[in-house]
């Protein structure tokens, strides 16, 4: 009887674990990348829903009253909005705290994504799910191309069009917040100005050798390719002997130039470099004499989030005059014409733009050839 | 894994009229105990699984092994073995003699400051991995390294650097102590002295009762240590993350992450990394289940009467001993703390000096305090590690008599399923249960409740190895002591087998809100804005490089688990007393 009892029990057991397993992990399931499907179009809400235009009609005409639509559609739609972005959280908060200044019934909230890989993923997987919950990215070309790609992307019309670059605009759905020029930085404390090393090639001589930091984007390993020609591949044979400290992002190649384990970094932008000059960090940056490497961060508003009025609204105030002098302010290069960098001399001479359309189809490659190239 | 009943013993006690009729019932508590805990177990476990193995074996339907073909041709996969082979073997090796010496030192022996040591073996415990590691960067970098810097000067070459593999290891070793520490004191508790009393009585001497009486009862602990820490370095992520890059010393976690990072993500390829260390992670646990299957040889706490003892160390072994204990403290406790301490009374951090004492200042605590987001990050981590502790501890309290006591008729499905998740790479983790809770109806991803799942998944098996293992030690005889004067089941477990267990659960208990507070690899993947924890906040603070704030935060994450750690020492200690 006990057998039998027992055996039962296993049965039973058993019996729960596959109906679980099935109920678990059955249904369609789809692959992550696939495309999200096409949101339907929401309606403007606010004092002309008499008449109403489309969110796609108002994104693209920028009347003196879209603003106000925008703020009271946002204000109806819940009055959040949520950022997915990759900058440092003082710069984002500067960001936020300015279009709260503006707006401040409007609670905007934000998400770091710890690397653009991660942050392309986030969105694509909550997109495929049907529970895309951003509003608005701010991240860089890299991500803004690949989401484009995939048709999440609300396009629109500036009020300040005419004063952005056509040439900046990695897609027609994005405006450039700001621009990214590489540059070098280095130890005021530990290096004098005169023993600088001036080019890339400056970089291989012994002296540097085991005392700089590069920033492992695999974009700007084929931005480098694209500036280098033939001689890249040389020249990153000889780059890795060197042994650099080779770190995932900006600011922790910034990091150990700060604390004195190495004397230069040459992966650093002026608004990170800022950030932590700010706080009273030994550092200087320069551009080497080199064409150097450059991409934009842009703006995009998301088609699937939860707000897309607010997320418009709040990229329209990035795109204002007033945002882009806060970036200025912060040490960003503004995508803006009409706003200049401060000073001036952040906006180098020679500076070549990454061809995302170029690098994307072929990212894996360049992500396992950077791979070889910085000696990992 | 089967923990099998022991040879020459009834799987069951002859059972009365009443108890077979009761058995036969659908409402007879164990029946329904193993249905409901598989059903959960199941639940938590299957989809990761499914997931995994769909994304590395049938990724667009058909079988295809392309994913182990990239992932071991595109990267120096020697190297990749190697790396991970040598870590987890030295530092394991680090761990598990340092905690089996700490436990001997502050349970076994009558050695002076064992309180001290005690609460120093736990500091590493809780301090969050990431946290550690940045401290140990700060200590120990060539140039700047508070300790490895002047060292290196003096001999004008960098001989100390932590960015290599023996400083990986070292520190890995070092922050999995605790774990081996707080199993390795369970084990040396439960077991009775009077068999090293008896050995002393006859003249032996403590080395000789160490490594003849107590090392071999202690095996059980011992070999759960090794099983637990082994894992847990194979499976490590913060270390390799920051340490391991610099060094050019990858592992299978850390090359995860970067082919989960990159886009596009070759799922199959990080499922082929994952699988490896699947397989690796099982050969481990199985090898130890077949040592385990005769534990009852092994229990020493009956139905008599015992009272753990000190045994008395004297002369030069005493200092010597008093000496290593003492450096301990120094090296896993002072040092890294004290590096974050002054580190958070900085505006920016660089090596201490005048100039840098000049610049002492508590701001770095004021931003914290004033930012909603660190208010938020610590609330939500408390909230998740006592939740997250507490249904673990409940749940494995009565999976681990099923286990130990049922074997083949009831503990097999449960022992097999909370075995899972023990070789789940956090991060592998964190993906799995990010495709399934967004495809499910249920409102739960981007809120705390999938942390929640995510992280009784992940700790479970933990919380299993501290509950068989304080189960192994008890014999059956008090059990049926109950049942033969005709308490039910639920009685006799809830009044008999719950108390002589609490020592473990309550150890089980500290361990798993301690490990929740710093948990990193699996939170990084299902965090959105409203529910970011702990670790997320320090992980970012360092890619932004804010040193000073993550330091700040990560005192008051310290300061918060030691209280814990107190709290439960006390509740342990009381429990103790109340169970004799």
């Amino acid at each position: 009887m006990t057998r039998s009892v027992n055996f039962g029990m296993r049965k039973a057991a058993l019996a729960i674990a596959v109906v679980m397993f099935v109920a678990a992990c059955g249904g369609s399931e789809e692959a992550v990348t696939e495309q999200a499907p096409a949101p339907s179009a929401p309606q403007a809400t606010g004092p002309e829903a008499g008449a109403a235009q489309t969110l796609e009609e108002l994104a693209m005409n920028p009347s003196p009253e879209r603003n106000q639509i925008l703020y009271e559609a946002a204000i109806a739609n819940g009055g959040e909005i949520l950022l997915y972005v990759t900058q440092p959280p003082a710069e984002i908060e500067a960001q936020i705290a300015g279009f709260n200044a503006l707006y401040p019934d409007i609670s905007v909230e934000y998400y770091r994504g710890g690397s653009t890989g991660s942050l392309i993923n986030r969105v694509l997987t909550e997109s495929a799910a049907g529970r895309l919950r951003a509003d608005v990215t701010q991240t860089n070309d890299h991500v803004a191309f690949v989401l484009d790609g995939q048709g999440l992307f609300l396009e629109f019309v500036s009020s300040e069009d005419q004063a952005y670059d056509p040439a900046l605009r990695v897609a027609r759905t994005v405006y450039p917040a700001y621009v990214n020029y590489w540059m070098f930085a280095y130890n005021t404390d530990r290096v004098d100005p005169s023993e600088l090393p001036r080019t890339y090639a400056d970089l291989l001589e012994p002296e540097w050798t085991g005392r700089f930091s590069v920033a492992a984007y695999s974009d700007w390993f084929f931005g480098m390719h694209d500036i280098l020609g033939d001689s890249a591949d040389e020249f990153f044979e000889q780059f890795a002997t060197q042994a650099p400290l080779i770190a995932p992002q900006f600011t922790p190649a910034l990091l150990p130039v700060i604390q004195g384990e190495r004397d230069l970094t040459i992966s650093t932008v002026s608004g990170v470099l800022r950030g932590q000059q700010s706080q009273g960090a030994p550092l200087e940056g320069y551009f080497p004499e080199d064409e150097t490497v450059a991409r934009t961060v842009p703006i995009t508003v998301l088609r699937g989030g939860g707000n897309p009025e607010g997320g418009l609204l709040f990229a329209e105030y990035v795109l204002s005059v007033e945002g882009q002098q806060l970036l200025a302010e912060r040490g960003r290069v503004p995508g803006h014409r009409g706003v200049d960098p401060d000073p001036i001399e952040l906006r180098p001479e020679r500076a070549r733009l990454i061809d995302y359309s170029a690098f994307v189809p072929e990212e894996a490659e360049w992500e396992a050839r950077m791979a070889r190239g910085l000696g990992r | 894994m089967q923990l099998q009943a022991p040879p020459g013993e009834p799987s069951g006690s002859a059972p009365s009229a009443s108890a077979v009729t009761r058995s036969r019932s659908w409402v007879d508590p164990k029946t329904f105990a193993v249905v409901i805990i598989s059903a959960i177990l199941v639940f938590l476990v299957a989809p990761p699984l499914w997931f995994l193995l769909r994304e590395t074996f049938f990724p667009s339907g058909s079988f295809d092994l392309s994913g182990f073909q990239r992932a071991f041709s595109t990267y120096n996969a020697a190297a990749l073995v190697w790396n991970t082979a040598a870590f987890a073997l030295l530092s394991t090796t680090i761990s598990v003699g340092l905690g089996t010496f700490l436990a001997w030192y502050t349970e076994r022996s009558d050695l002076p400051f064992k309180q001290l040591v005690f609460a120093a073996s736990l500091v590493p415990l809780v301090v969050p991995a990431l946290l550690y590691a940045i401290a140990w960067i700060l200590l120990m970098s060539p140039r700047t390294g508070l300790v490895a810097g002047p060292l290196n000067s003096m001999l004008g070459s960098e001989v100390f650097t932590i960015y290599s593999l023996t400083g990986m290891s070292l520190v890995q070793g070092l922050d999995n102590a605790p774990l081996a520490f707080l199993l390795m004191v369970a084990a040396f508790r439960s077991m009775d002295p009077s068999l090293e009393e008896s050995a002393s009585v006859n003249g032996a001497g403590p080395w000789s009762i160490f490594w003849k009486v107590t090392f071999p009862l202690a095996r059980p602990g011992l070999i759960a240590s090794l099983l637990v820490v082994g894992v847990r370095s194979i499976e490590a992520f913060e270390i390799p993350a920051l340490i391991g890059a610099e060094a050019r010393r990858d592992v299978f976690t850390s090359r995860i992450w970067q082919v989960m990072n990159a886009f596009p993500t070759d799922f199959q390829q990080a499922g082929a990394y994952s699988t490896v260390l699947l397989v690796i992670s099982a050969i481990i646990v199985y090898s130890q289940a077949k040592f385990l299957s005769g534990s009852n040889r092994f229990a020493t706490v009956t139905g008599k009467g015992f009272r753990p003892g000190a045994l008395r160390v004297t002369g030069p072994s005493r200092r010597f001993l008093a000496s290593i204990a003492q450096l301990y403290v120094l090296v896993a406790f002072v040092l890294p703390v004290g590096i974050l301490v002054y580190a958070s009374t900085q505006p920016f951090y660089s090596p201490p000096s005048r100039q840098a004492m000049s610049r002492v200042t508590l701001q770095p605590f004021v931003e914290i305090f004033s930012s909603s987001q660190t208010v938020r990050a610590l609330t939500n981590s408390l909230i998740l590690a006592v939740s997250s502790a507490t249904v673990i501890m409940a749940l494995c309290a009565v999976a681990a008599w099923i286990i130990v006591r049922m074997g083949q008729r009831g503990g097999w499905l449960l022992d097999n399923l909370t075995f899972i998740p023990f070789v789940f790479p956090g991060i592998v983790l964190g993906v799995a249960l990010l495709f399934f809770y967004v495809r499910v109806p249920l409102p739960i991803f981007g809120t705390l409740w999938v942390l929640l799942i995510a992280y009784v998944t992940k700790f479970i098996p933990y919380g299993m190895r501290y509950a068989v293992t304080a189960m192994v030690k008890i014999n059956r005889e008090l059990e049926q002591a109950g049942e033969v004067s005709g308490a039910s089941w639920t009685k006799v477990f809830l009044r008999v087998t719950l108390p002589l267990l609490a020592p473990g659960l309550i150890a089980g208990w500290i361990y798993i809100a301690i490990v929740s507070l710093r948990e990193l690899s699996s939170s990084i993947l299902l965090y959105s804005p409203g529910s970011e924890v702990a670790a997320i906040l320090i992980f970012e603070k360092w890619t932004n490089g804010q040193i000073a704030e993550l330091s700040a935060f990560g005192v008051t994450i310290i300061a918060i688990s030691l209280v814990l750690v107190v709290a439960g020492r006390l509740l342990g200690a009381r429990s103790g007393s109340l169970s004799r």
